[in-house]
């Protein structure tokens, strides 16, 4: 079997087993096997819901670390524009892009400014496409996960576009190559993520080749660094490009307002209303909307985990710096970038959970779910160790637990036993 | 050869639950190994049926049979009845209220749609009694 990277992790010392993960998993990902949690790394998306509800603290994700920069001889930081709501307003977003550059890194280039390229090539792909309704934004790496774990059958409505993140990366790299003469071996590209799903994206890409980014760094270490002397940062202005159109990436709402209001463009946000919305869509229910913002997050990128501020106060900052912003610009990197450049290389595979790959014995397989459905009390409590009734009857039958990890089970089990005595 | 039998039950007016038959069918679908494509044209299908019952008629049910070399959908109701079919098949051709229409239903797109979407179709109403759709969908394309 493949075995896949995972960002997402779990310090089992801190784990108690209490089920709160597992309950809320979208993807039924998380199993409580002797009292403490277990990840099933075919079906996890690292949307890092899990992180996000543990009252224990227990789950964690990876990045990694401020000292690979030295791995290179020339370093690029790229930010995802949602850094830009974790800092007080005043520090600004050349504040920001002055503190990179005093942590070390050699340039930055915001991943708010490939947000725009991406903008342009996306309403240029709905002018072309208007066959397939709706499109899905393809920018969150867990919500494609998602989709190729539970709605497979939506893959060809996802926009075969490649993310701000990869473009902004692609661009960086290629411009400081040719202006400093330097090889591409030697620029290390890094990611400033709010996101544990990011980091997946860079070992294991979707629908890419090859990730275009050399290292993913948690917004919470940059965080930690300029957090205690934000006044004393060198701001440079010199070497800001986005505009408010691409700032606003960083949070709901924002990549369908960049785009042309001619468009119907839903935005949704938090991994359950995503769920909700790619349900009726695979219904066939969204067909009068040309375009589908998702984002596992509440709130956008700005809820991601590796964040400090609360999704709610970095929404107005971001809205607040951006109002102060130009709205957007012209640009024009077609010396750099080519139309291949903008286009996902590689295909997005479906990962559905399948009971068996011999469909007859899948078959008999769920035949025998339903019948041990009849059995289990049907009110999801957990306790067994799997999220859900179903759930259970699927890992009996796939001999991973059995009837009696049911508590309502066993408690009658045990009156009989009395009664008998 | 297996099978599997479902049955859903299909409640008129109850748009909390409307989608919830078509939805389970699609789980099963896709746990048991339905190639994704033949899964979406069986799930816009099955959920077409199931609003019409929602929207338009009586309580009602959905029985599907699953076989390895296809699925058949059976979506029954109690009434009132389609009083001209043939309009029905109509694209754009809706009796929906325009409460209805504005939750996003009743475009007129349903009965067409179900038949694009699956190789065999086919309805049977009698006015006031109800209506039968039934459709099946291959696996192999």
């Amino acid at each position: 079997m493949k075995t896949y990277f995972h960002s997402v992790r779990l310090k089992e010392d801190d784990c108690k087993g209490c089920t709160h993960c597992m309950r809320r998993c979208p993807t039924d990902a998380i199993r409580i096997r002797d009292g403490k949690a277990h990840i099933i790394e075919e079906r996890c998306i690292d949307c890092g819901w899990c992180i996000r509800i543990c009252p224990n603290h227990a789950k964690y994700a990876v990045s990694d670390k401020l000292e690979d920069l030295k791995q290179y001889k020339y370093t690029i930081a790229i930010p995802a524009p949602s850094i830009n709501g974790q800092f007080p307003e005043r520090l600004g977003v050349d504040g920001i892009i002055g503190g990179l550059v005093e942590i070390g890194f050699d340039e930055v280039t915001e991943v708010a400014f490939g947000a725009e390229m991406i903008s342009d090539f996306i309403e240029k792909y709905i002018a072309d496409h208007s066959d397939i309704k709706p499109l899905l934004s393809s920018a969150c790496p867990a919500v494609v996960r998602l989709i190729q774990v539970k709605f497979p059958s939506l893959i060809e409505h996802i926009i075969p576009v490649t993310t701000p993140m990869d473009i902004s990366a692609i661009y960086a790299k290629k411009e400081a190559a040719q202006r400093l003469n330097l090889k591409t071996e030697d620029i290390g590209v890094f990611f400033i993520s709010p996101c544990p799903a990011k980091v997946t994206s860079i070992k294991e890409p979707v629908g890419e080749i090859e990730s275009p980014v050399d290292g993913v760094i948690s917004i919470a270490q940059i965080y930690e660094h300029l957090i205690n002397h934000v006044d004393k940062i060198t701001k440079r202005p010199d070497l800001v490009k986005s505009t408010a159109r691409g700032i606003l990436w960083g949070r709901e709402g924002g990549e369908g307002k960049s785009l042309n209001n001619k468009y119907r463009i839903l935005s949704v946000d938090g991994i359950h209303n995503v769920e909700k919305i790619l349900t009726r869509t695979e219904n066939g229910d969204l067909g009068e909307y040309d375009y589908i913002e998702l984002q596992a997050c509440p709130g956008g990128c700005v809820g991601g985990i590796f964040n400090i501020e609360d999704a709610f106060i970095a929404k107005e900052r971001m809205d607040r710096i951006a109002r102060n912003m130009k709205k957007s610009q012209y640009i024009d990197v077609s010396n750099m970038i080519s139309e291949q450049d903008f286009k996902l290389k590689g295909k997005v595979e479906p990962r559905p959970f399948v009971l068996d790959k011999d469909i007859d014995t899948a078959m008999e397989k769920a035949t025998l779910i339903n019948e041990i459905l009849e059995h289990l009390p049907g009110i999801d409590c957990g306790a067994c160790g799997s999220p859900t009734c179903r759930s259970l009857a699927e890992d009996i039958v796939q001999g991973k637990a059995k009837k009696e990890d049911c508590i309502v089970i066993m408690k009658e089990e045990l009156k009989k036993m009395e009664s008998k005595e | 050869m297996s099978e599997i039998k479902l049955e859903y039950q299909i409640i008129h007016n109850d748009f909390d639950r409307a989608g919830e038959a078509s939805s389970k069918l699609k789980n099963m679908l896709q746990q048991i190994g339905y190639p994704p494509v033949i899964i979406r044209r069986i799930v816009i299908s099955a959920y077409e049926a199931e609003m019409n019952v929602v929207v338009h008629a009586s309580d009602g049910k959905m029985e599907v049979l699953i076989t390895t070399e296809e699925v058949k959908v059976f979506v029954t109701d109690n009434g009132p009845g389609i009083k001209n079919v043939e309009e029905a098949m109509k694209e754009g051709f809706s009796t929906a209220s325009d409460k209805v229409r504005e939750m996003g239903f009743g475009a007129g797109m349903g009965l067409p749609n179900i038949k694009n979407n699956t190789d065999i179709m086919n309805i049977n109403s009698i006015v006031p009694d109800g209506t039968t759709v039934e459709f099946s969908v291959r696996r192999e394309l």
